[in-house]
Formats: C-alpha cells, structure tokens, sequence
C-alpha cells in the first residue's frame, strides 16, 4: 500500500512538474495519513494541480496507526449511540461514569498496597 | 453508455433547476411536514411501536437463520438484523426519516436510500401508469371504477413528484460529490482520532450475543480500561448534545414558520 502510494505520489508529482515546465520545489509531508503539499514558487495552477494528489487519507491513517478503529466501526458506533433511547443514553453515561470511579478505586488501592 | 457519462457541474444545475420547475422545492416542504405528522401520530397511538417493530425483526432474524447453512451467513444475517434495529431506532429519536436527512455527514449512506427510494417510486409510477387505461375502460363500463381512477391519478401525481424530489437530491450531491466526500472521510477521521478507544468499546458491545441483557448490563460484562471507559463518556456526551442542538433546530424552524403564518 505504501508503495503504490508512493509510486502514485511520483508520478502524480512529475506530471505536476511536466504540465507546470518550470523549475518548482515541492515537499510533501505525510503525517497521520494526511499530506500537506508545500510549494514554492507562484504558480497557482499549481494549487489546482495537487487537489488531485488524493491518498485515502483513511487507509493511510489505518496503515500507519494500527490501533484506529476502521471507518467502519466508527459509523456503526455512531449509529449505535443515535439508537439509543435519551433513557438508555443516560443510564449507559452513569455506568461509564460508575465504572472510571471503580477503575478510580482500584487504582488508589494498588498506590497504598504498594 | 450515456449514464457512465460524468455530467459537467453546468449540466447538473440544468438538472437541478429542471426538477426545482417541476415542483421538488415545494414537493420537500410537504414530505417534510407529511413526516413529522407521521412521527407524531405515531408516537401518539403507537408508543410502541419500535419494540413491536424489534419484535418483528426478531423473528424474521429466526426465520431467516433456520435457512443458514454456514457460521458466515448466520453472521451477516445477525449484522444486517442488528443494523436494521438501529436504524429504525435512531429514526424513532431524531424524529426524521433515514431517506431524506443526513446523519454525521454521512452522505453516501443517504445517497444509497434516494437512489432505492428512487425506485420504488418509479416502480410505483409504471404500475399506476398501466393501470390507469384498464380503470379508465372499466369506469365506462360501471361508474363504481370513477373514484379508482381518481385514487390512481393521485398516486401517479405523488410517485411523479417523489422521483423528481429523489433526482433534486441525487444532482445536488453527485455536483459536489467529490467536496461532500472528503468532508465525510475528514468526519470520520476526526472521531478515529480523538474517539478510537470509545469506539472500540461500544463495538464490544455490540458484539456481544446476549439479547437477553441490557446495555449497560453489556457494558459492565466486557473487559475495559479507564481511557476507553473516558472516550466513550465522551462518545455519550456529544451525542447528548449533538441530539438537543437537533430538536432545538427544529423546533425553532417550526416556531418561526407559525409566527410567519400568523402574521
């Protein structure tokens, strides 16, 4: 994935570099999945040229930090939470709420056991 | 051919105003107040009915799980069921129906229902269509038919006008498609990360295969840590608020469209 990434990158960039004709100096940043294109030197075109430099910023996102839940699981327990009742929605708070106090406890028990 | 065809921003506005001539503006007003008469009436004399509805899913889920040959398919039938609840219950809450509202930015999943309304209602305008010569003939033959015709051409009418609204919403979304995409991707971005471990942990219970227990039962069952437990308070919260901003919105539309009527 990252290679084909990569390697999309590239020749996104020397058809940027070809259509342009000019000497441009062009970074690209990958953090957390995301690209942040800096450029120098004024061509507008240029702007215009790089919305088109699209990585799913969400397979890099999964790619680099495994621990991320997938878009699918964010959209299911989204849904999750919009079908639960105003009741149920309170009572599932007070028992979040209920159990941080208990984790709470514990952790203050195993400071003074120690 | 022609439907592969990527239509350019100044077609889609063609298509746009073709539909807005053709009444979807004014088509929308009504299927706006026709659905929160519905919401009301239902709440009304039917209090429960999203637990009769989960009933009736419950069994279909039974029905359809003798048919299953294989874990995999009980397992999808299990996820479509389940989905299906929550859908009908998110309804339920947010007093909107999931065809013509977008929940989170979540566009494509809107786009999926226009396009099956869509064509429902155009199933609906060829079987009105067809039968309209047939009650046409037999008026002529007894006058009993007359009000069927009239029912008929009113269906056709609603059908008509329900394509029309479904293709409004189609165009306006496949013109900016590729701007409404990336706000949903960023959307969800967001929430993985500042939300992943709450995530996680509603998806556990989700997971979990106990009818029998509530929620929070489910909750209390799974193994967590505090900063999951943290994420998904938070989770709670902003759906809190997420749900009264919603309700203050439209009860702030519907206050000042009475105070427009009366004066």
């Amino acid at each position: 994935m990252a290679l084909e990434g990569s390697l999309t990158l590239c020749t996104q960039l020397l058809g940027v570099t070809a259509t342009v004709g000019l000497p441009t100096t062009i970074s690209v940043h990958d953090k957390q999945g995301e690209i942040y294109i800096s450029k120098t030197g004024a061509f507008t075109t240029l702007t215009a040229t790089t919305t088109s430099l699209t990585i799913n910023p969400l397979a890099a996102s999964a790619e680099e930090n495994p621990d991320y839940a997938s878009a699918q699981e964010v959209n299911k327990a989204e849904l999750y939470l919009e079908s639960l009742s105003d009741d149920e929605l309170a009572s599932l708070c007070e028992t979040a709420d209920i159990l941080i106090e208990g984790k709470d406890n514990n952790e203050v028990k195993v400071i003074k056991k120690g | 051919m022609k439907k592969d065809r990527v239509l350019t921003k100044e077609e889609y506005n063609k298509r746009i105003k073709r539909c807005e001539r053709l009444g979807a503006k004014q088509f929308a007003k009504i299927v706006k107040k026709v659905e929160r008469l519905k919401f009301k009436v239902m709440k009304k004399v039917f209090p429960n009915y999203t637990k009769r509805v989960n009933k009736l899913f419950d069994r279909r889920e039974e029905k359809l799980l003798k048919r299953c040959k294989t874990e995999e398919e009980r397992k999808k039938i299990k996820e479509e069921i389940a989905l299906q609840k929550m859908l009908n219950k998110r309804e339920d809450n947010y007093e909107m129906n999931r065809n013509y509202h977008v929940f989170r930015h979540r566009f494509s999943e809107l786009l999926n229902y226009l396009n099956y309304n869509k064509a429902v209602h155009l199933r609906g305008m060829i079987i009105d269509t067809v039968a309209l010569p047939i009650l046409t003939t037999l008026s002529f033959t007894n006058p009993i038919f007359i009000p069927l015709v009239a029912l008929d051409l009113v269906s056709l009418a609603v059908n008509f006008e329900c394509v029309n609204l479904q293709n409004y919403h189609i165009y306006r979304f496949e013109k900016n498609k590729d701007i409404i995409e990336r706000k949903e991707q960023r959307a969800i971005k967001r929430t993985q990360e500042n939300y992943t471990e709450g995530v996680k942990v509603i998806n556990k219970v989700i997971e979990l295969d106990d009818k029998t227990i509530s929620d929070t039962e489910r909750l209390q069952r799974i193994e967590t840590n505090k900063e999951e437990l943290i994420k998904l308070k938070e989770l709670i919260l902003k759906e809190k608020e997420r749900r009264t901003s919603t309700r203050k919105a439209i009860a702030e539309a519907s206050r000042t469209k009475k105070i427009g009527g009366v004066s």
